[in-house]
């Protein structure tokens, strides 16, 4: 189970020197407020007549001195994108934090090669926010927010998508080197045995348009069903017997 | 003048309490770092709100329309949505959405609370209104929530997505949390659900119960370890929940 995340160094030092900044400049404030009332009633000691216009004069630079005090928080800068090895995983939830022509979109994403672990990160996308769901992204770990990721939308996958599936990882890496690509369509879907990871072998029957017919065998979550339900097109690699491999991303 | 003078300090006294109190209480507010987004929180919260009783859509969605009258009410499948941020209002969506027989229809554009409720495969109740471009599809607000529950599993009826004993059990029973022993998927998908096997304790032994649920729901249940059924006065169960 992915634990609470701490801290990191990055959050603490800004928050560190913002607190530094923020305590400089209150004590400046107060400084200058406390002059200002010194200076009012000295002033008042030699001219008791003019006493309003002093008191608007002190009054009005204890307000200017708060109001320089007030720093809103900032939020810590941006991270720099981490260059820690790609990773690919299933977006399970994507809760959309701003809706516009780009909207920016916070996924909760389960690592394909570490079922049972969660990780989450931040992407924007302009259009429909909802294409990401359920479908397979690559992504980052950030060095010291183990669990907190860049979503790289550019990179490939299949490579990667295939070897943390597939139940034989190294046929089926080598199918997909060797054999020549094509689309096909899910005939049936036959759970299999349970692995040790929660996750079960499934047996996908696929017939592709040509008439070829073969079966891909790959290691799933319960939920990533959906990614084979029957009658959904996705992109495979046939050899020349009748295995074949399921390229995810089927998209 | 003496009298304007009198009234400028006066206000400025009121601008300086204001402005030292926001520095004091704002020094001693915020200056750490936010609490992390914990994503298994996030997974924990969907099967956390199947303990409470269904919402009404208003309170579960957030919707702000105005009260209307509608013919045709039933639960409709979101397909698609889109969005924009309204400065003043918030989140204003517009849905298409599947009606049971399969025809798929746009839905005037509402303004939602709870925007990241309204996920594609959700359900939300629509009926006809009549308005002034003739009669549109829009979204019904006020519905009780046994009538949404009995629309529910109308919904999950028409979509094959229960059976007819399925039916009258969740529809007499009462709703129920189990601690989830072990999840089995079938190996059966249908309208974008997949239908898995949730083997749970009880005090009297170990049962099981089968049913469709979304996959995000699935995720959630693996998650958080607990599911919601519904026990009818016979003892059969039928998995839930019947929410939106």
């Amino acid at each position: 189970m992915t634990p609470p995340e701490e801290p990191d160094a990055l959050e603490a030092e800004h928050f560190a020197r913002f607190r530094r900044i923020r305590g400089w400049s209150t004590l400046l404030a107060v400084l200058v407020s406390v002059g200002a009332i010194v200076i009012a009633v000295m002033w008042l000691i030699n001219d008791p007549d003019d006493w309003m216009f002093i008191a608007i004069m002190a009054v009005g630079v204890i307000v200017a001195a708060g109001a320089c005090a007030l720093i809103p928080t900032h939020t810590p800068p941006d991270r720099p994108i981490p260059d820690t090895p790609l990773e690919v995983g299933y977006v399970i939830l994507s809760e959309v934090w701003r809706w516009d022509s780009r909207s920016h979109v916070s996924l909760v994403i389960e690592p394909l090669d570490r079922p049972g672990t969660l990780v989450h990160g931040d992407v924007s996308v302009s259009g429909l926010v909802d294409q990401l769901t359920g479908t397979l992204v690559g992504f980052r770990r950030h060095s010291t927010q183990p669990h907190l990721v860049w979503v790289d939308r550019q990179a490939p996958l299949d490579r990667l998508a295939v070897a943390a599936t597939a139940a034989d990882p190294d046929a089926a890496l080598r199918i997909l080197r060797g054999g020549f690509e094509d689309t096909a369509r899910v005939v049936t879907v036959t759970v299999g045995t349970e692995q040790a990871d929660g996750r079960w072998v499934i047996h996908v029957d696929l017939e592709s348009r040509s008439g070829l017919r073969g079966q891909a065998r790959c290691v799933l979550t319960p939920d990533q069903l959906v990614m084979v339900e029957p009658g959904t097109k996705v992109s495979v690699a046939w050899d020349d017997s009748a295995d074949c491999v399921i390229r995810f991303p089927c998209t | 003048m003496e009298f304007v003078m009198l009234w400028s300090l006066v206000l400025l006294g009121f601008a300086a309490v204001l402005v030292w109190f926001l520095v004091i209480a704002v020094g001693f507010d915020d200056g750490e770092p936010a609490l992390p987004y914990a994503p298994i929180a996030a997974m924990r919260a969907i099967t956390g709100t199947w303990h409470a009783d269904l919402p009404e859509p208003r309170d579960w969605y957030g919707f702000q329309t105005d009260h209307r009258t509608y013919s045709d009410v039933q639960m409709a499948r979101i397909v698609s949505r889109r969005g924009i941020e309204d400065q003043d209002v918030g989140p204003l969506l517009s849905f298409r959405v599947r009606l049971t027989g399969g025809e798929v229809v746009a839905v005037s554009s509402v303004v939602t609370r709870w925007p990241d409720r309204t996920m594609p495969g959700a359900l939300i109740p629509v009926g006809v209104r009549s308005g002034r471009h003739g009669d549109e599809w829009s979204v019904v607000e006020d519905l009780k929530p046994g009538r949404v529950h009995r629309l529910v599993l109308d919904h999950r009826l028409a979509d094959d997505l229960i059976d007819e004993s399925t039916h009258a059990v969740a529809s007499t029973g009462r709703p129920q949390m189990v601690v989830v022993r072990r999840l089995a998927p079938t190996g059966r998908t249908r309208v974008g659900h997949i239908e898995v096997t949730i083997h749970f304790d009880t005090s009297g032994g170990l049962r099981e119960m089968t049913g469709f649920l979304r996959p995000h729901e699935v995720a959630a249940v693996r998650f958080s370890g607990t599911a919601s059924g519904y026990i009818d006065n016979k003892g059969r169960w039928a998995l839930g929940p019947t929410w939106y």
